[in-house]
């Protein structure tokens, strides 16, 4: 028997890269739009804190991929959290799925960013067509119509699509985290229920790392994978 | 601008390599080598460590590393010295702790000095308050009868057919990018078999090293790459896999060094019977 068919059992979730403990034992502080801090303190390899402006402190286990050379995606398992950390930049995105809010802050002691600023040099994504393969045969393609629409489809129902609101946040160096409020119908290669598609997509290695997920299942699975453009095909 | 428009970071065999791990920062191990002499790395910055033979004074170096697994790491660095430039790689286990010790060098045959002589040793982590493992990663034949597609970058894509327990056999797509960027090289040689060693490090995950010494010996100077060791951690538990290639390549008509870190994601695949039973030309 080929190895090659071993992962399958993983479905979309096949390619997801090996977890990184980079983070553990590290401290970010952070500065969001409107002044607030956050603290977002990494015990160990799985468990944080989150710490707000008003003292508030919230522990929570962790899982953290990364996306590129010093930057990591981490989920976090209490409320549906996530937070794209661009140590490089010193740009963070917390996405916080249930409250649909998506806060932009510079991480304090990295890089130059500002807090809400985002770079000048974004391209406009609308018009782009692409495939994120995330397992053997499994992908989700999406063509970005507008900004904040994406249409977006899984396989093998590529028939199927669906004009979906999207958040695209643009970090520099053909890094964009974009969030879609997609639709997960049954006998798709995503998990029924699993609609919510949030993905760091980058452009320059045609790389992604994200995680699909449900607020109201409170299911998610973490991805991984590679792109490729439709319309060259 | 345009989202085509970002330059294809590591195009060629490098675009899909995994992002590169510094988690090792700061830490030290010591590999206790069944080849009788051990090993010590310490790893003194994000891409330096010091390293030695036990009882030899260390010698720093610039490190990669990469992630095969959660607690797989593939560290691999060059070794420069007087003679040809080596390339030390260690797959370091840490969940079992055990590690296996890959090295290469050109320079051992007169007629062909720029064929790699391989060299491969197998040992366990030292881990204060634990007793040795007794296991040891292993040569294996796991792999025979695996075929798989590795996509290197958004058009490079390469077919992997392991047949026997020290050949592999690659192939590909007619007409792919594959076929055109070595097309010229593959039909200059009478078959796409090359030497090969396959080493279990556990279930699901196996090293893999392939030294292009076949096509170095028929083609010599007649080719771009020269007698290069391609090393893999393949992941079948994930299907994909990250790696580091090590040798020469023809800039100008002069060989260059050679040393690149790569990655690929795979997916099942079914060759024709044909391509599989056909019988391998280098051997009687």
């Amino acid at each position: 028997m080929s190895l090659a068919t071993r992962g399958l059992r993983h479905g979309i979730g096949q390619y997801r890269y090996p977890h990184s403990y980079q983070l553990e034992g590290s401290v970010f502080t952070l500065t969001v739009e409107g002044g607030a801090r956050v603290e977002l303190a990494f015990l160990d390899r799985s468990r944080m804190t989150r710490t707000d402006a008003d003292g508030g402190a919230e522990l929570s286990v962790y899982e953290c991929l990364p996306v590129a050379a010093d930057v990591y995606f981490v989920s976090f398992e209490v409320g549906n959290r996530f937070a794209v950390l661009d140590l490089a930049a010193g740009r963070a995105v917390l996405i916080d799925a249930d409250a649909g809010s998506h806060l932009i802050g510079m991480i304090e002691g990295f890089g130059g960013a500002a807090a809400g600023e985002t770079p000048a040099d974004d391209a406009d994504m609308s018009g782009t067509t692409v495939a994120w393969v995330l397992g053997d045969g499994k992908e989700v393609r999406q063509r970005f119509l507008a900004p904040g629409t994406v249409q977006q489809s899984w396989s093998p129902r590529h028939d199927r699509a669906h004009d979906c609101a999207a958040i695209e946040i643009p970090l520099g160096r053909g890094l964009y985290v974009v969030d879609v409020r997609g639709f997960a119908g049954p006998r798709l290669d995503v998990p029924q229920g699993l609609g919510r598609l949030i993905l760091v997509q980058d452009y320059e290695r045609m790389t992604a790392v994200g995680a699909v997920l449900s607020t109201v299942f409170n299911e998610r699975v973490l991805l991984s994978g590679y792109g490729r453009f439709l319309d060259e095909e | 601008m345009n989202l085509k428009d970002f330059p294809r970071a590591g195009d060629g065999l490098t675009q899909f390599a995994k992002p590169p791990c510094y988690e090792l920062e700061g830490r030290s191990f010591f590999f206790v080598m069944d080849g009788g002499v051990d090993y010590e790395l310490r790893f003194t910055g994000r891409a330096t460590l010091t390293w030695a033979a036990d009882g030899t004074e260390p010698a720093p170096a610039d490190y990669d590393c990469i992630k095969a697994d959660d607690d797989t790491y593939l560290v691999t660095f060059r070794v420069f010295g007087d003679g040809p430039i080596a390339c030390h790689s260690y797959v370091i286990d840490l969940a079992q702790r055990l590690v296996t010790r890959h090295t290469c060098q050109a320079g051992g045959n007169p007629r062909h000095p720029m064929l790699l002589d391989n060299h491969y040793d197998f040992g366990a982590i030292r881990t204060e308050g634990y007793a040795l493992p007794y296991k040891r990663h292993h040569f294996t034949d796991d792999l025979l009868g695996t075929t798989v597609e590795w996509h290197w970058t958004t058009d490079l894509v390469s077919r992997h057919a392991y047949v026997q327990t020290n050949f592999y056999r690659v192939t590909w797509e007619e007409g792919s990018s594959m076929e055109q960027t070595f097309e010229e090289e593959f039909y200059a040689i009478p078959a796409t078999d090359e030497l090969a060693r396959y080493v279990r490090i556990k279930e699901g995950i196996y090293l893999f090293v392939v030294t292009e010494e076949k096509v170095e010996r028929i083609l010599g100077d007649d080719q771009p790459f020269r007698s290069d060791s391609m090393l893999f951690i393949e992941n079948f538990d994930r299907c994909f896999h990250v790696g580091r290639a090590f040798g020469a390549m023809m800039v100008d008509g002069v060989p260059e060094p050679l040393y690149m870190i790569y990655g690929a994601f795979g997916n099942t695949l079914e060759l024709p019977a044909s391509q599989l039973s056909e019988p391998n030309r280098y051997h009687v």
